[in-house]
């Protein structure tokens, strides 16, 4: 129903080599307007990578905000090692595919990749086996989220042709800034919560509603940002949405 | 880490720019998480560690629904990204979320989600692939031979394998809904990581071929 149809190129059809095709256009700053019309065109949905990527970060935080509320009153079963670990393979993902760090831009050299890979690795370990990795993913999704959130703040509004310029053309770009401050100011008690355990290890220190709460925020600040994201990029504002994009996570 | 010339072949390739396409990238990270899993689930079987099921099942899944929403693959194949599509892609997504946070629920739905698309991916691939373009070459045969470079020759039949195994594969991941006796059984107990290490591989090969193809 949905399918382009394999065609008589045999194997170089492959899922391997043709998406190749797609994604070099995809991260193509130019061309974006021509793409979008084809894309519409063909009733195809032009979400980018990136965009991608923070939705199923709103997700998580979303559905981890609202099975808060049942972990907390001890009707569902809680996992945390593969929930950090999720986080950190998802993270490791952005870095892997486009060398976006929670910490900022980094071009993505094989050292990126590598680090990345490792990061995937750990994630992976913590989600197939619980126990022995439980504090040190805790800690460590939560040392990215609180170093992470301020870096960024501090990058988006420091740096002259970022935040400062964006709130001044207004528009989308305003919007963006609005929607990159709110993940990025968030990511910091949001980390917090992760570094002192307050979801299950610790209930005595936060309220669960309250966990619940800040996490379906977090969870709906990254569907604004996804959705200022891909508006500004498919009105083709390239070189000022280019560095707008390092949102983590 | 930024220089003038990205590109530039001088200084350890560590510096360099990765080359790497979004989907050698995806498929780089599925290729060490499926070896990575062989080998955990070793342990798993000898009793040095327990194995999370459900997170297992669940990453897994997630994975999927991101080369879905990511690229628009699925069951092997590329398609048009249509919101149908999408919505496939963010039905897997929460799925293998919920399944990762909340370990049990889901693990059987999942089980059998993952062992049909193997199964489904690669029969498609073997009859859309193989099966039609040698009978319709059989039927109205080309005026010249065609010959494909070595490369492509040696990447087809790596393909081939790996959907091979990738049907064993998803019918180990039923065999636990369907024929639960089997379970503890040494063939099974001794098949299962293989497989999953052998996609592995197989997946990290492909990377390497496409890569130098490029």
């Amino acid at each position: 129903m949905f399918r382009e149809g394999p065609t008589e190129a045999g194997i170089t059809d492959h899922k391997m080599i043709n998406p190749m095709k797609n994604e070099k256009t995809q991260q193509d700053p130019e061309g974006q307007q021509e793409r979008t019309a084809l894309a519409k065109q063909r009733g195809e949905v032009d979400l980018s990578v990136e965009v991608v990527l923070i939705l199923v970060f709103g997700m998580f935080f979303v559905l981890y905000g609202l099975l808060v509320f049942p972990m907390y009153a001890g009707v569902l079963p809680y996992s945390p090692d593969s929930t950090d670990g999720l986080f950190l393979v998802l993270v490791s993902l952005q870095i892997i595919t486009m060398g976006k760090t929670p910490f900022g831009d980094l071009r993505r050299s094989w050292i990126v990749v590598l680090i990345g890979t490792a990061l995937a690795m750990l994630g992976c370990v913590a989600v197939f086996i619980p126990g022995p990795l439980t504090a040190l993913v805790r800690v460590l999704a939560g040392v990215i989220l609180v170093f992470g959130g301020i870096s960024l703040i501090v990058q988006l509004f420091i740096s002259k042709d970022k935040g400062k310029t964006w709130m001044k053309a207004g528009g989308i770009l305003r919007q963006l800034t609005i929607a990159l401050s709110i993940v990025y100011v968030l990511m910091v008690p949001v980390g917090i919560i992760s570094l002192v355990g307050a979801v299950v290890l610790v209930p005595g220190i936060t309220e669960g509603p309250l966990v619940g709460v800040l996490l379906l925020a977090f969870g709906i600040s990254f569907f604004y940002l996804a959705w200022c994201i891909h508006k500004a990029t498919s009105l083709s504002l390239p070189e000022e949405t280019k560095a707008a994009t390092t949102v983590i996570k | 880490m930024t220089s003038e010339n990205p590109h530039s072949k001088d200084g350890s390739i560590l510096f360099r720019e990765a080359s790497l396409s979004v989907a050698s990238a995806f498929s780089l990270f599925q290729g060490i998480l499926l070896i990575l899993l062989g080998f955990l689930v070793y342990g798993v079987e000898f009793g040095v560690f327990p194995l999370n099921s459900s997170g297992q099942l669940g990453l897994l899944l997630v994975f999927t629904s991101l080369q879905v929403l990511a690229l628009g693959q699925l069951l092997g194949g590329q398609y048009r990204r249509s919101w149908w599509l999408m919505a496939i892609g963010i039905v897997f997504a929460g799925t293998g979320i919920v399944s990762c946070i909340v370990p049990g629920i889901l693990t059987d739905v999942i089980r059998i989600l993952l062992g049909l698309q193997n199964i489904i991916t690669g029969v498609l691939f073997l009859a859309l692939q193989l099966v039609v373009p040698t009978a319709r070459g059989m039927k109205s045969p080309p005026a010249e031979p065609v010959t494909l470079p070595p490369l492509l020759k040696r990447l087809g039949l790596v393909v081939t394998v790996l959907m091979i195994v990738s049907i064993v594969f998803g019918l180990n991941m039923l065999i636990p809904v369907l024929l639960p006796s089997l379970i503890g059984l040494v063939p099974f107990v001794v098949l299962f990581p293989v497989l999953v290490i052998i996609l592995g591989l197989l997946t990290l090969y492909i990377v390497y071929i496409t890569q130098k193809l490029q």
